[in-house]
């Protein structure tokens, strides 16, 4: 399973790491000129995304057909995925602090809970768009799994900002358990990753190649 | 009793889209032997190194590696297996150094030692990417892949199609050199007979996903001739002889499936040595 997880990293390094690398780069600039939190959300959001591309390029390859033939039985294939993509959002987070240490340097301002919170909520959120990502690729391919995304993304948010001021009003959440809960997101993104895993193998699992 | 490397029973698959059914097909492969698996374009072929390999669900049927269930004890069994596609499915960005640090993780039995072996053999540059090889250069380094892990058995899809024969010919020594070794097994599908003819000792035919025959490739050739006669002398042949006829503008070519009775029975009659591809061509295209 080692040699998949090696698999993965090695397809993003040779294929994304010049972009990787213009990114970072782009991100410190934002991040220096807007605030920390603005540029390092960001950061964890892309390394999550990566694992897409490998899916596109193991279809490219057909890349499964051969390694179905190998020991590795599909479902140690998925978790290998699952691994993958959590060692790059683990990656992300840490270029994330990083690119936010750099960037409050240059603005000489310190670390504050903004910083923490956002950097909390976008680990979360890279885990929740894995969660709901990975099968939807599993299930309909890399490409159509981007589009059925920005799908269940966009409406949402599209009917939410139609809708502004014409819903009842929500009973109001004070400050803390607005930042309990983003101090939390990543332990929901994290656990919501076990049911997501359980699907995907199940659909890789019933698939014919 | 001779042992039985890999064992198909009854082996079903019906797809529904296409409605093109592989029917109960039977077929055993004895250890130190190679096997041809022959048919025509879409005959199913494919299929059945699918199923065998448990890429895809068959509907019904029994598959046995090694006496083992090809399902129940699937990772011990791909152990011990290497298979060649006929397309390269490794990708393209990646070098054989990569692939060796891939593949070295998921085989037990990984030799790094053998694999840089082959690539010598082959002369694969084990630096450069995929996608600077050429077609047969990513055949043999699916071949070096394969063999470097110790397989008992090759399962082969076609491994030399579309190469030129001077790199059909170095491919098939690798096979022949590999088999050399009683304990090693090899199920090849192709529709180039001729490769078959030189390597196998055992075929099975498979015509629109039914066998037609599974046995000794010398039996099959030895038994089966091309009786080319006019309209009258073709009526005078015991239809019990005759597996399928072909009509020309000049007479009839009949394929029989016991050339030396028809020698004897009809001395006056041209009777023909079938190859493996004239036998596939008559069951393809000939009437009954």
């Amino acid at each position: 399973m080692i040699g998949l997880i090696q698999k993965d990293l090695l397809l993003i390094k040779r294929s994304m790491g010049t972009t990787m690398l213009i990114l970072a780069f782009l991100v410190i600039v934002f991040s220096a000129s807007m605030g920390a939190s603005a540029g390092m959300a960001m950061i964890p959001i892309a390394f999550s995304i990566l694992i897409l591309g490998t899916f596109a390029l193991d279809d490219t390859a057909k890349w499964d057909v051969y390694v179905l033939c190998t020991p590795p039985a599909k479902r140690r294939i998925v978790l290998s995925k699952y691994l993958s993509s959590s060692i790059l959002i683990a990656i992300g987070a840490a270029f994330s602090a990083i690119a936010a240490v750099v960037a409050l340097l240059i603005r000489s301002e310190t670390w504050s809970l903004e910083v923490t919170l956002t950097f909390l909520a976008s680990v979360g959120l890279a885990c929740c768009m894995n969660a709901v990502l990975l099968p939807l690729t599993y299930r309909f391919g890399a490409e159509r799994s981007r589009i059925i995304f920005m799908v269940l993304v966009f409406i949402p948010t599209c009917l939410a900002v139609l809708l502004q001021g014409q819903l009842p009003a929500i009973a109001s959440v004070d400050e803390a358990t607005i930042m309990n809960m983003l101090a939390l997101f990543p332990v929901f993104g994290i656990l919501l990753l076990f049911p997501s895993y359980f699907i995907s193998k199940a659909i890789y699992t019933h698939k014919d190649f | 009793m001779e042992k039985l490397c890999l064992e198909v029973q009854d082996l079903t698959k019906h797809y529904d889209a296409s409605e093109f059914s592989l029917d109960h097909l039977n077929f055993k492969v004895p250890y130190g032997s190679v096997m041809g698996l022959i048919g025509e374009n879409g005959a199913g072929k494919t299929t059945t190194l699918k199923l065998i390999l448990n890429l895809m669900r068959r509907d019904a049927g029994t598959i046995k590696l090694f006496g083992l269930d090809n399902i129940r004890d699937e990772g011990a069994i791909k152990q011990q297996i290497g298979v060649v596609f006929d397309e390269n499915h490794f990708h393209e960005l990646f070098s054989p150094a990569d692939i060796a640090k891939i593949l070295r993780s998921l085989y037990q039995k990984w030799d790094d030692n053998l694999f840089q072996q082959y690539l010598r053999r082959f002369q694969l540059p084990a630096d450069k990417p995929i996608k600077t090889y050429s077609r047969g250069m990513k055949v043999k380094l699916s071949i070096a892949s394969a063999l470097a892990h110790h397989p008992k058995l090759l399962l082969l899809d076609e491994p030399t199609s579309g190469l030129d024969p001077v790199v059909r010919d170095e491919i098939l020594s690798i096979f022949f050199d590999f088999i050399q070794d009683e304990e090693h097994t090899i199920l090849m599908s192709s529709h180039i007979t001729g490769d078959l003819e030189k390597i196998a000792d055992y075929v099975t035919f498979l015509h629109q996903g039914r066998l037609v025959f599974s046995g000794v490739k010398d039996d099959l050739l030895d038994s089966h001739g091309i009786v080319k006669c006019n309209a009258s002398e073709r009526k005078r042949i015991d239809p019990k002889w005759i597996v399928k006829q072909r009509t020309g503008p000049f007479g009839c070519e009949i394929l029989v499936n016991n050339k030396a009775a028809v020698r004897h029975l009809y001395p006056e009659l041209l009777v023909d040595n079938a190859s493996l591809e004239e036998i596939m061509l008559f069951h393809v295209k000939g009437e009954k």
